[in-house]
């Protein structure tokens, strides 16, 4: 473990085991062992969070020692709050009754949380004795197993492409977030089957996901350089019913070269999708292009871009009437490129 | 092996860095790659004993021989992983069941394909699509878990689930053609998916409002665990408003009571996936009943479960405790998905950290080796019409005399409510009036005073011993009488 570490460790648990230390109340040094045995841990940690990215269901113990330490009615109300639940002292949250407890253990419990206090940050912590038996937090230092850099729960692109499924911002719930080397990713929607857009900077942050109580957004690391129009893009068949919304299934995903092709059907065809970047060059601005693979399809193909198509150019296919159709000797295999100028939010809208 | 030379290895063993023993079983680390948060949710070997491990930070690892490769990076939380009849690699996690193949044979897998996501899922907490194991004709299944409700900083908002999209809280079916099919409904969070010998499916429930403490069930088609919430999506129950409000009378009898409760502190907190002894011996004399680990207690349970009217119940017993001066010192919390190994040791997989931080930092491996000395255990509990017969897994000392004071019974229920958790309801001593000794001396049969269905039998035993004098390596069990001997 690395020293500067093990000091944070030592300043976070020191005002604990000092505050606990010479306590002589009955019952409160087995109070310690019940809020591991008892499931007290699964949702209050005894000082604040050793690491303050994790998420907390209940408060600190020791700010509730703390706060009810003079009070003369403080045991009383720890043991209400533990018989029958308590909420709203703290936050939002509610605790449900310990009815698993028993009367003992609450009063052992209870007596023990009121000797715990808060630690004072005026005051320097003292140079502990010894180190704490197990250190609580582990760093996370980049393992050459794995071809991205975690650095703590922000994840970094090397020089592989990388794929990670969780929940973006503004996407809906099955997202995937592809980072790629030199500083750009884009999020791609797995219900929609449709690119949502990318942004330049870093990857992605993961602390919410991985440190909270889960579920929550992964945090986008950068600038939006392009939002992709809120539709998913081809139509196959007849082009008088380009208005109708066809059926998308998602399949999966093939990794080629680290980059991900993705699979799905588009009204029971199947599809497979490869999206690009092209940086920017002396004479050209960046671009993105969609490569769509439909091996199995007969009929007419169309692209539908955004209203604005001055941005799009395809080789494949040709404008007519602010919708790309694909030439007929392409349909199986062809690509749809859009020019990355300075983002202009109302060309997006279809 | 002498007894005087176990002694001696075990206090070698003791002595000896992170590594603790008894004489039958022992724990030992097991390396992870440096560097990495090794937090485990899912893990199955395959035939040729590359063990395959996902974590919830969603990656999938190969080991083997100690070598440790990624085989899959970027998943959603994945909280479950199987290998099939056929060596395929399936994971459930959040969004789908997926089967990852290695198109190129490079060990990374390159194709990752949905074989399912036929069920809702959103932006909230929990939520995790929990699994897998595989049936002989290759259906996979798994369970669903409630949604959290999240505030609007992505914090939990309370402890309550809901099953507001389908099928939350239900337990699930995929066809080897990829048709989801809902299977059994009102499961809050049942950690994980088990098989026994039979083919029958199994979960352990989280203790939580509707569940009294964490508890064992069998998962038949069209079940009903208990949390209400689930029958949104039940054709009886479907567009006829909040199932929650339901009276309980209604929904006691529509729900199936669990094969075992597992009492809430003393032997569990958070259970995770029950696995099925298929040891066949090597792991002690235990085939086909259950382990399971749990997530907050250092602790693995043993299951033994009989058929009594056709159904399912039986008993739950500490196997080995975390902190126990017996056997448990090394054993640590944070269990969430154990496998037996190709050499028959128990692989017990640590998930906690992240969402699974119950402020018992802990991830990575252990594993529980057997020495192959028969341990003193209760092995089963089987009802009698008036009371039980305990076997036990060697001859009780043949000289001793057995009294009615050596059992300590009692019996309970937990409370079946939308509050969160039960305390022990009713509990009172049970008089046990004969103790009789088989012929064998190998079981012992209680008469006692009533036997009431739907309650717990605690047992605590004293002074019982082996012919060799020593005692019950574990003296309490807790059997689930649900059916009554007819």
């Amino acid at each position: 473990m690395r020293p500067s570490v093990i000091i944070l460790l030592f300043s976070l648990l020191q005002p604990v085991l000092g505050e606990t230390q010479g306590v002589s109340q009955k019952g409160a040094e087995k109070g310690g062992d019940l809020f591991v045995s008892q499931g007290c841990a699964a949702c209050h940690q005894i000082n604040q969070p050793v690491d303050p990215n994790k998420v907390m269901v209940g408060p600190p113990l020791a700010a509730v020692g703390s706060r009810y330490a003079n009070d003369p009615k403080g045991l009383e109300t720890i043991l209400t709050s533990l018989r029958q639940g308590g909420g709203g002292k703290w936050g939002k949250n509610e605790m449900p009754p310990q009815s698993h407890l028993t009367q003992e253990h609450a009063l052992q419990l209870a007596r023990w949380i009121l000797t715990l206090r808060q630690e004072d940050k005026t005051t320097p912590a003292l140079t502990p004795a010894t180190p704490p038996a197990t250190p609580s937090i582990r760093p996370v230092v980049h393992s050459p197993l794995i071809s991205e850099r975690r650095v703590g729960t922000v994840v970094e692109v090397l020089d592989t492409p990388v794929v990670y499924r969780t929940y973006l911002p503004g996407a809906c719930s099955r997202a995937i977030a592809v980072g790629l080397p030199g500083g750009i990713s884009y999020g791609f929607d797995a219900t929609e089957c449709r690119l949502l857009g990318f942004w330049s900077g870093g990857f992605l942050d993961m602390e919410k996901s991985w440190t909270g109580f889960g579920g929550w957004y992964a945090s986008v690391l950068g600038e939006t350089v392009y939002e992709a129009p809120a539709h998913f893009p081809l139509r196959i068949g007849s082009s008088d019913k380009l208005d109708k919304k066809p059926t998308v299934q998602f399949k999966g995903y093939r990794l080629v070269q680290g980059q991900p092709e993705f699979l799905y059907q588009l009204d029971g065809h199947a599809v497979t999708h490869r999206i690009d970047y092209q940086a920017k060059s002396a004479d050209k601005a960046a671009s993105i292009t969609h490569h769509f693979s439909l091996p199995e399809l007969a009929g007419s193909v169309f692209f539908l871009p955004a209203k604005d198509t001055l941005a799009y150019q395809s080789d494949d296919a040709d404008l007519s009437s602010g919708i790309f159709v694909v030439h007929a000797d392409k349909r199986h295999k062809f690509s749809i490129s859009i020019s990355l100028k300075p983002l202009n939010r109302e060309a997006l809208k279809p | 092996m002498n007894r005087f030379f176990n002694k001696l290895l075990s206090l070698t063993l003791v002595a000896a860095p992170m590594l603790q023993a008894d004489e039958h079983y022992r724990i030992e680390p097991v390396d992870v790659p440096e560097g990495i948060v090794m937090e485990v949710s899912g893990m199955d070997y395959a035939d040729d004993g590359v063990l395959y491990l996902a974590t919830r930070r969603g990656d999938v690892w190969t080991q083997k021989d100690g070598a440790w490769r990624r085989f899959a990076q970027g998943l959603h939380e994945p909280m479950g992983l199987v290998i099939g009849n056929k060596g395929e690699v399936f994971v459930s996690q959040r969004p789908e069941i997926t089967q990852l193949i290695d198109e190129d044979e490079d060990g990374v897998a390159d194709l990752y394909q949905t074989i399912t996501d036929g069920f809702s899922m959103i932006a909230s907490f929990h939520q995790y699509t929990y699994g897998l194991v595989q049936d002989a004709k290759g259906n996979l299944w798994g369970t669903l878990s409630g949604t959290g409700k999240t505030g609007p900083d992505g914090r939990p908002a309370s402890a309550k689930a809901f099953a507001l999209e389908p099928y939350r809280m239900w337990s699930f079916k995929v066809s080897p053609g990829g048709e989801f099919v809902p299977w059994s409904s009102g499961l809050r969070s049942a950690n994980g998916i088990g098989m026994n010998l039979e083919g029958d499916l199994f979960a352990a429930d989280n203790q939580g409002e509707w569940v009294g403490t964490s508890m064992l069930h069998h998962l038949e088609q069209g079940d009903f665990h208990g949390h209400p919430e689930a029958l949104r999506w039940d054709e009886r129950f479907k567009d006829k408003g909040d199932p929650a409000k339901l009276p309980i009378e209604q929904l006691e009898k529509i729900r199936k009571m669990p094969a075992v409760f597992l009492p809430h502190g003393e032997l569990s907190n958070s259970p995770g996936a029950p696995i099925c002894d298929t040891t066949a011996g090597k792991f002690g004399p235990f085939e086909g009943q259950f382990f399971i680990g749990d997530v907050v207690h250092a602790n693995l349970m043993r299951v033994a479960l009989e058929k009594v009217n056709g159904q399912y119940q039986g008993a739950c017993f500490p196997f080995i405790k975390g902190g126990s001066k017996e056997a448990g010192e090394g054993l640590k919390a944070g269990i969430c998905r154990l496998v037996f190994a190709p050499d028959n040791s128990l692989l017990i997989g640590r998930v906690g950290e992240g969402n699974w931080n119950r402020g018992l930092p802990g991830t990575g491996l252990q594993r529980v080796v057997y020495s192959g000395e028969v341990p003193f255990e209760i092995h089963h509990i089987e009802l009698q019409k008036n009371g039980f017969k305990l076997h036990f897994t060697k001859a009780l000392d043949a000289d001793q005399m057995l009294s009615s004071d050596q059992v300590a019974l009692s019996s309970y229920h937990y409370a079946y409510h939308a509050a969160y958790g039960s305390p022990k309801m009713e509990l009172k001593t049970i008089a046990v009036s004969g103790v009789e000794r088989s012929a064998d001396g190998k079981s012992v049969t209680l008469d006692v005073a009533e036997l009431v269905a739907g309650k717990i039998y605690q047992f605590s035993l004293k002074g019982i011993t082996d012919s060799s004098g020593k005692a019950l390596r574990n003296a309490s069990a807790y059997y689930t009488l649900n059916e009554l001997k007819e």
